[in-house]
């Protein structure tokens, strides 16, 4: 090819001489002579047209033939030659026909790095966790799992780091693997199994996933609001509710937005689904799982494109609840198992303002939830069986999020919980008071993908006694890899 | 006789089935404006993303999923122009028809060729679009072509009107047709636009016209004041003319204007929610006559 392209441009070359040539010859020519130039004239131009479309049909396939070698370069020769090319040496080619890493899911990794300083010595936390009523005041640190996102040290801490793993397994199924990483400890967040064509509308998750219960258990701890989570999710259901089972949700066709979920978990949490067998063998014997169910129900009324609002009901019930009162010496004084139950209700409303990057955007949203815990003593060995303790906790709370500029948002909560804090044993009725915290949070969103925060708390506890404590953090959050979705 | 006769013709005439329309889900109002010009009657059409918005930006709203779950088609611009929240509203919807792969998923960019491909994937670079640069519905020729592709998708879906939706993208690609010479000869000779964000550059390539620069520094980074004294040194002396969206702060536009002495205009980068064939076009009119500087 390459030859026959330096044959029709030296052709080229000569004919555009002769052309060149004509005018010359033209000027003193007779009528005669001239009429046999023009005539000539008339085919160099004719040979000159045909050349020049043979020489950009040459350089094209020479072309062509530059980038298939291009692209065949690093691996096999599959294909077809195309036309005109000679074919390239096929034995040569050792190589293998491989997709490679090209079936890797897709990843994210989002480090949450805090800075934290409190008033009360680093027991902000502790004030928290053991407030009044809502039990669990015996708990030792990583006796079952620890707490997720729980305390932090005074100082620079690496909350976690998530890393997340998800696609598509076949036709069927999707697979989602969230993996918090800390310093010292991997946990498996999220790692479940999600139908992805089932029947339309409806949808089967497997595995260990965040409840879908009211509106913020589902989120990850890099799409809350704030650093720390609402105070009613800490206090009445230990953090985040995360339960090993299986989640139905339906979507029915209808105009409005309206979500059905049942769920059927394992049961293991620490305050409302917990299982003492194995820190007290003896003292309780194992319900099976499931021992949770939960449903919920969330509408959300087309409200065009600028307001968005939904509204949920949450219920849960657990079959059992295994806990024991410690006295002074740590002795147990007393094991109970029960049933719990909850029930809440999420609200969110957002405005959306078009202004650029968030500015005017307002996001207003709060839980309710309330708590029954109804349990027996189980005669452990020598102390006396007295009567039922059942114990019902509350809490709320409320939170606003504004877009004071492109790209800032300052977001204000304030948490309540024990508005009904009591519990009754028979002879003993205790009422306890409830506790408050007020927080404020200024997020800088340098881009969707990192994000730094400064945030203050204020709270005036009833734990143990009358405790006030302040505390602020600063955190770092960054995402890496795969592009997240922009939740509602 | 003739009477019965009538009354059976009516009664005949009256219950045939009506065909019932493609439920389509339009991610923006150009790719809807795509769907109406070339679906017409045979299709309803829902918009995700109103023409005021980023659509880098939206929330995966309920409503979105609402609109999702009873679609027999979705068309998307696509190439990662929506990645924040179609994903999560398809995913919410749950609906069978309208996932990646089937039918019911209809993606432009995937129906033509892009430019700006085969960019390095690294957000340093800011919010880059390494599949390509996914503003291709400023192309007026590039959205006749996903119009001729789209009407052989809804012919699929509906196929007794197969024929009908042939010749109304048919339609539309000539009347593009008609217009693009004289978009390009009233553009000849216009100097080049700065503009905010990577969004008309299909235009700008398809009038044949240099872009001299941003106002962004990065794709998706706000101007900095020291990018935009870079820009003025870089075309101080030049002629051009700056354009930005409904959706971009005008601040760091209206200091380049100042300092250039160049005329900066703010246009909607999409078309209105109800626009058909003949909005679009005007619209473009609109982006030409803007970059030639011409008063409209």
């Amino acid at each position: 090819m390459a030859d026959r392209l330096a044959v029709v441009e030296h052709e080229l070359a000569a004919v555009d001489a002769l052309l060149e040539g004509l005018p010359g010859r033209l000027a003193g020519a007779d009528p005669a002579a001239a009429a046999a130039l023009a005539q000539e004239q008339q085919e160099l131009e004719a040979r000159r047209g045909v050349l020049a479309d043979e020489q950009a049909a040459l350089r094209k396939a020479q072309a062509e033939l530059a980038a298939f070698r291009t692209r065949t370069a690093t691996g096999p020769l599959h294909r077809a030659d195309p036309q005109g090319l000679s074919p390239l040496d096929l034995a040569s080619q050792t190589g293998q026909v491989s997709s490679g890493q090209a079936f890797n899911p897709a990843i994210s990794v989002i480090p949450d790095i805090a800075y934290y300083s409190d008033d009360v010595g680093g027991g902000a936390f502790e004030i928290v966790e053991q407030v009044d009523g809502f039990g669990d005041g015996h708990e030792h640190e990583g006796a079952s799992g620890g707490h997720g996102h729980g305390a932090l040290e005074r100082g620079f801490n690496l909350r976690e780091m998530e890393v997340a793993f998800s696609g598509a397994v076949d036709p069927y199924f999707d697979v989602w693997a969230t993996l918090a990483i800390g310093t010292d400890s991997i946990e498996a967040e999220e790692v479940y199994v999600q139908t992805r064509k089932f029947l339309p509308g409806l949808q089967v998750r497997v595995g260990r996933f965040f409840s879908g219960v009211g509106h913020i258990n589902k989120q990850h701890p890099h799409q809350w609001d704030f650093v720390d989570q609402a105070l009613p999710h800490q206090a009445i259901l230990g953090g985040t509710l995360a339960e090993t089972g299986v989640q139905v949700t339906w979507l029915p066709n209808l105009p409005v937005y309206t979500l059905l979920g049942f769920e059927a978990l394992q049961g293991d949490n620490e305050r409302i689904a917990h299982q003492g067998t194995e820190e007290h063998p003896g003292l309780f014997e194992e319900t099976p799982g499931p021992r949770l169910f939960t449903g919920f129900l969330k509408v959300s009324p087309d409200m065009g494109y600028a307001h968005a609002l939904q509204g949920g009901v949450s219920f849960g019930r657990s079959r059992s609840h295994q806990e024991v009162v410690e006295g002074a010496d740590a002795l147990v004084e007393e094991a109970l198992d029960g049933a719990t139950w909850f029930l809440g209700t999420d609200w969110v409303w957002r405005y959306d303002s078009a202004r650029p990057l968030g500015r005017g955007d307002l996001t207003v949203q709060g839980e309710y939830l309330y708590r029954k815990k109804d349990l027996r003593p189980m005669a452990p060995d020598g102390a006396a069986v007295r009567a039922p303790q059942v114990s019902s906790q509350d809490g709320l709370y409320a939170q606003a999020v504004y877009g004071i500029a492109s790209r800032w948002t300052l977001a204000g909560r304030m948490d309540v919980i024990g508005i009904t804090n009591r519990v009754e044993t028979g002879d003993r009725d205790t009422e306890y008071g409830s506790s408050r915290r007020y927080s404020a949070a200024l997020t800088f969103n340098p881009t969707e993908f990192s994000r730094v925060r400064v945030q203050y708390n204020a709270g005036r506890f009833w734990s143990n006694g009358r405790a006030t404590f302040h505390q602020v953090f600063v955190q770092f959050q960054m995402s890496l890899g795969m592009h997240g979705a922009h939740r509602f | 006789m003739m009477r019965q006769a009538i009354l059976a013709a009516a009664l005949v005439a009256t219950s045939v089935p009506a065909v019932a329309e493609v439920r389509v889900v339009a991610t923006t109002s150009s790719m809807a404006m795509l769907a109406r010009e070339v679906g017409g009657s045979a299709v309803s059409i829902t918009t995700l993303a109103p023409p005021d918005r980023d659509p880098h930006y939206l929330l995966a709203r309920p409503s979105m999923m609402v609109a999702l779950r009873r679609a027999d088609l979705l068309v998307a611009v696509g190439a990662e122009l929506e990645v924040g929240w179609l994903p999560a509203a398809i995913q919410g919807a749950s609906n069978p028809k309208i996932l990646p792969g089937q039918s019911g998923y209809f993606e432009g960019a995937a129906q033509i060729e892009l430019i700006e491909t085969g960019q390095v994937a690294d957000r340093s670079r800011g919010d880059v679009h390494p599949m390509g640069n996914p503003h291709y519905y400023m192309d007026p020729v590039r959205m006749a072509a996903v119009g001729r592709a789209l009407a052989a998708r809804l012919g699929a879906l509906d196929p007794a009107r197969a024929e009908e939706f042939t010749a109304r993208a048919s339609a539309f690609a000539k009347a593009v047709d008609d217009r693009a010479s004289r978009w390009r000869q009233q553009a000849s000779g216009a100097p080049g636009i700065v503009m905010y964000h990577k969004d008309a550059n299909y235009l700008a390539a398809f009038l044949d016209l240099p872009v001299l620069g941003y106002v962004e520094p990065l794709p998706g980074i706000p101007p900095t004041a020291s990018h935009l004294r870079d820009l003025v040194t870089r075309l101080t002396g030049q002629k051009g003319v700056i354009l930005y969206n409904s959706y971009h702060p005008s601040e760091g536009p209206a200091f380049l204007s100042r300092q250039l002495g160049w005329k900066s205009r703010q246009l909607q980068l999409e078309v209105p929610l109800d626009a058909t064939g003949a909005t679009y076009l005007s619209h473009i009119d609109q982006w030409v006559q803007a970059i030639t500087g011409a008063t409209p």
